[in-house]
């Protein structure tokens, strides 16, 4: 178990120091910052201030799912698709290491640098505190929602990364399946769906959605079946990820 | 592709398998409530009123589910109103049964939903169709209704619904008679010739006569009918004797009051078309008997807060007649006042304790910041006067709302001509009373805005303020339950910037302190000139001006052009150092962390140079 853990922590180390030594980490938090900055405070889109309500729900929580869809494949295209092209892959394997470590190794680092980004946006928090009294379980439980979020989408980049050794292909297709499972409970396109959708299928395209579970913590509900719909994305992207590499 | 394929088949069936346990925990979802005030949770009320079931509930939920054609948010709130459901049930221990009826799979289904009373709704968008959503409650032969839910009805629900099964279940429902000086049940004369809520009844009278048995009474009545729970009186403007007396023996005899004073009614003043803000037009109610509860009261003056002066545009211009007093003003101790986030008093009056009569307690229920006035009402209504005025008098905080509870005495000794036999001088029984120092904040144009409803575009009122609540918790308070006070204290507005609003209060008050002495010296400069114009017409030199007069005059002019030009500055400026906040905020928040970790980075980058 020793051994297990050493390995594990040597490599999201690794992981970590790659992205710390390369200007992507401080491109990617410089980048999500500004721009969830100015989604929330803008004018015509969080209006935070101007709305002058003490509630992060509509200015700030609502473009995370937009927002990650974009960044989070940007973080999550090089896990694999790196080491593929590089041909890394295989000298990795080498190690006293088995692929399960190295995907959850991996994927760890990747969740770390996501927590970073939320944790940075957390003046925010204090902002709403010292403008007014604002509900703070709701904004704690919107922030694990998001990380959920963000971390299951970091899986199924993971599995994208793993299919393809081109990074943009990895990327496009994350971003893809991301605003599909983000689309498919919004609802403008449910709208259009039921014209052509049986309603047991569309009840099921609503429930594989990211948007209603998404949208429970961000209301303050903390639910067991929310937890589990991420944690078995989360499960299925870090399972299909392995069979992937084992197959190659 | 050979190699992926069968990940591909591994990653669907890992899939399926995922979503199928999906499906399983979700019969099994548990939920933690981690909101202020635990929003989406049974609040204790409804988990007392529920426990003490003494008789079955049947509850029809009316949701046409099969219908494919719906409103997304309208299967979402239907998918949570079922929640609800279930979770009342579960916690009745088998008292409550919910029954679902989907009028969209028979025929006959959509006919008993008609019978039941449930009302379509037919949304705005002509690809979709028609849809019940709706609820009916049975408690033996006695049945109630809510016949539509909508988004905006959701928050409210869990209070309609236990405000609902509390009506039915109760053997004797609490009797509430009202008097007011002021059209509350909406009839087209005064509302002393009305004795019945109709539709055009302020919400305020339409949910007393929902919740309880309400009475209207005579403006003049002689007596209290003793059957009377509680009374509640709105803006008692010269009120008769006899009505007075009545309701003192009332009190005396252990009743229950709910007392709104006002030095300006607005309300009465627009229902008898007032125009001027003289002396004589101004509507103020004087209610003689407070002397003698202790409580001291000046009919004749309103108080101005610029503390928690009201936002009257949308530049968030402040107008310190209206009174908007929050968390901080308001009881905490106290069930009528506890949680509400917001309530707002246009001309509103002041309350004292004066000399408060033996065995009777006070509590102050809310008041007025440290910087409030009291000013003389015929000067409120002109800014120039009331600013003069204002800085003749001392500031200081006055309670606005009081609740004195105990045992009184009678305000009428044995001469007076309105004295009956059974005249009582000292109540036998504690007595409760709940004052108010406004009426205007019941009146719904005050308290609320009239919106779209998101799916039928029906026109719906949306809670601005909290005063309804407060109303309502004071009755629920008076007539002794608690347990639906707490349920509807959990319908709250969603909290402000409190530090933007006191920030934007101070600078506004000095900006009107400017204004005002500004506004003065315009004032004396334009009687000057105009003195000089007459002076040039009776001097008897005709159109000739003396060249002294002339530079006298041209430099009026400009003071009088520069003044103008500050005036429009300090109006441009009224909210200058909110903006400033805003811009230093938005900075901190979109440029320091950035900058921080563009810092590390560098230094990272420095580091590994060196090395």
């Amino acid at each position: 178990m020793t051994t297990w853990l050493h390995n594990f922590k040597c490599l999201a180390k690794r992981e970590l120091y790659s992205y710390f030594c390369s200007p992507i980490a401080y491109i990617f938090l410089v980048m999500f910052l500004i721009i969830i900055g100015i989604f929330t405070f803008g004018d015509s889109l969080g209006n935070f201030y101007k709305l002058g309500y003490a509630d992060l729900e509509l200015p700030f929580f609502t473009w995370h799912p937009w927002l990650f869809m974009i960044f989070v494949p940007a973080i999550g295209m090089r896990l694999w698709s790196e080491e593929l092209s590089k041909g890394t892959l295989e000298l990795l394997l080498t190690m006293p290491i088995n692929i399960k470590q190295a995907v959850l190794a991996k994927y760890f680092a990747g969740a770390f640098m996501l927590f970073l980004v939320l944790f940075f946006t957390t003046p925010l928090i204090w902002t709403v505190n010292f403008l007014g009294e604002p509900d703070n379980g709701k904004i704690l439980s919107a922030y694990l929602g998001s990380f959920l979020m963000a971390a299951a989408f970091l899986s199924i980049s993971s599995v994208c990364s793993a299919l393809t050794e081109n990074q943009v292909s990895s990327f496009i297709l994350t971003l893809v399946i991301c605003l599909l499972m983000i689309l498919s409970g919004f609802p403008p396109i449910l709208h259009i769906l039921r014209e052509y959708v049986p309603i047991q299928l569309l009840n099921l395209i609503e429930q594989v959605s990211i948007y209603p579970h998404y949208a429970n913590f961000q209301k303050g509900i903390v639910s067991l079946y929310d937890c589990f719909y991420f944690l078995a994305v989360i499960i299925w992207g870090l399972l299909t990820t392995q069979h992937i590499l084992r197959k190659k | 592709m050979k190699k992926v394929f069968p990940s591909f088949v591994y990653g669907t069936f890992l899939a399926v398998f995922l979503i199928a346990l999906c499906s399983i925990i979700s019969l099994f979802n548990r939920k933690i409530d981690v909101t202020k005030n635990h929003r989406y949770s049974l609040s204790e009320g409804s988990k007392h009123i529920l426990t003490n079931l003494d008789e079955d509930v049947l509850i029809n939920f009316v949701y046409t589910e099969s219908e494919k054609r719906l409103p997304t948010s309208t299967k979402q709130l239907a998918k949570r109103i079922e929640e609800l459901l279930k979770t009342l049930s579960e916690e009745s221990d088998g008292r409550l049964v919910i029954r679902k009826i989907d009028p969209s799979r028979e025929r006959e289904l959509k006919w008993a939903a008609t019978v039941l009373g449930v009302e379509e709704q037919v949304p705005h968008r002509d690809n979709n169709e028609p849809f019940f959503l709706g609820l009916s409650l049975h408690v033996g032969t006695k049945t109630d209704l809510i016949s539509t839910v909508t988004p905006e009805d959701e928050g409210n629900l869990e209070y309609q619904i236990m405000s609902k099964i509390k009506r039915l279940t109760r053997i004797k429902i609490p009797k509430v008679g009202l008097i007011a000086g002021v059209n509350v049940v909406g009839s087209n004369a005064f509302s002393y010739e009305q004795d019945k809520v109709n539709k055009n009844a302020w919400e305020y009278a339409k949910a007393l006569d929902k919740d309880y048995d309400l009475k209207v009474l005579n403006y003049d009545t002689k007596v209290i009918p003793l059957d009377i729970d509680l009374l509640v009186v709105i803006h008692p403007e010269s009120m008769k004797r006899q009505t007075l007396y009545a309701i003192d023996q009332y009190i005396l005899e252990g009743g229950s009051l709910l007392l709104y004073v006002d030095p300006a009614s607005m309300t009465a003043m627009r229902d008898n078309s007032v125009a001027s803000f003289g002396e004589q037009q101004i509507r103020k109610s004087d209610f003689y008997l407070l002397k003698s509860w202790g409580i001291d009261y000046d009919a004749s003056k309103t108080l101005v807060d610029p503390e928690n002066a009201m936002a009257v545009d949308a530049r968030h211009k402040k107008d310190p007649t209206g009174i908007e007093l929050g968390v901080k003003s308001l009881q905490q101790e106290s069930p009528v006042t506890k949680n509400l986030q917001k309530i707002v008093m246009p001309f509103g009056g002041a309350l004292a304790i004066g000399d408060v009569p033996k065995g009777v307690n006070i509590q102050v229920l809310a008041e007025s910041s440290l910087s409030s006035k009291l000013v003389p009402t015929t000067e409120v209504f002109d800014p120039h006067k009331r600013q003069l005025s204002m800085s003749k008098i001392p500031a200081k905080s006055y309670p606005m709302i009081i609740h004195l509870s105990g045992n009184f005495l009678s305000a009428f000794s044995h001469d007076d001509p309105e004295v009956t036999d059974n005249y009582i001088k000292e109540s036998q029984q504690r007595a409760n009373i709940i004052v108010v120092a406004d009426s205007d904040l019941l009146e719904d144009s005050i308290w609320s805005q009239r919106s779209l409803d998101r799916i039928t575009y029906k026109t719906i009122r949306q809670k601005r303020f909290d005063n309804l609540i407060l109303g309502q918790n004071a009755v629920n308070y008076l007539l002794g339950g608690k347990e639906l006070i707490s349920i509807r204290n959990k319908v709250l507005s969603v909290p402000t910037f409190t530090k933007v609003e006191q920030l934007r209060n101070q600078s506004q008050e000095q900006l009107r302190v400017e204004f005002a002495s500004l506004q003065k010296r315009i004032e004396v400069t334009s009687e000057r000139l105009r003195e000089l114009y007459k002076a040039k017409g009776t001097s008897g030199q005709g159109f000739v001006i003396s060249p002294e007069a002339l530079a006298e005059r041209e430099k009026l002019k400009s003071a009088l052009d520069e003044m103008y030009i500050e005036k429009e500055r300090l109006d441009k400026n009224l909210n200058y150092s909110v903006d400033q906040l805003g811009q230093k905020l938005l900075w901190l928040n979109v440029g320091l962390a950035p900058l921080l970790i563009l810092l590390f980075g560098f230094t990272v980058w420095q580091l590994r140079k060196l090395k």
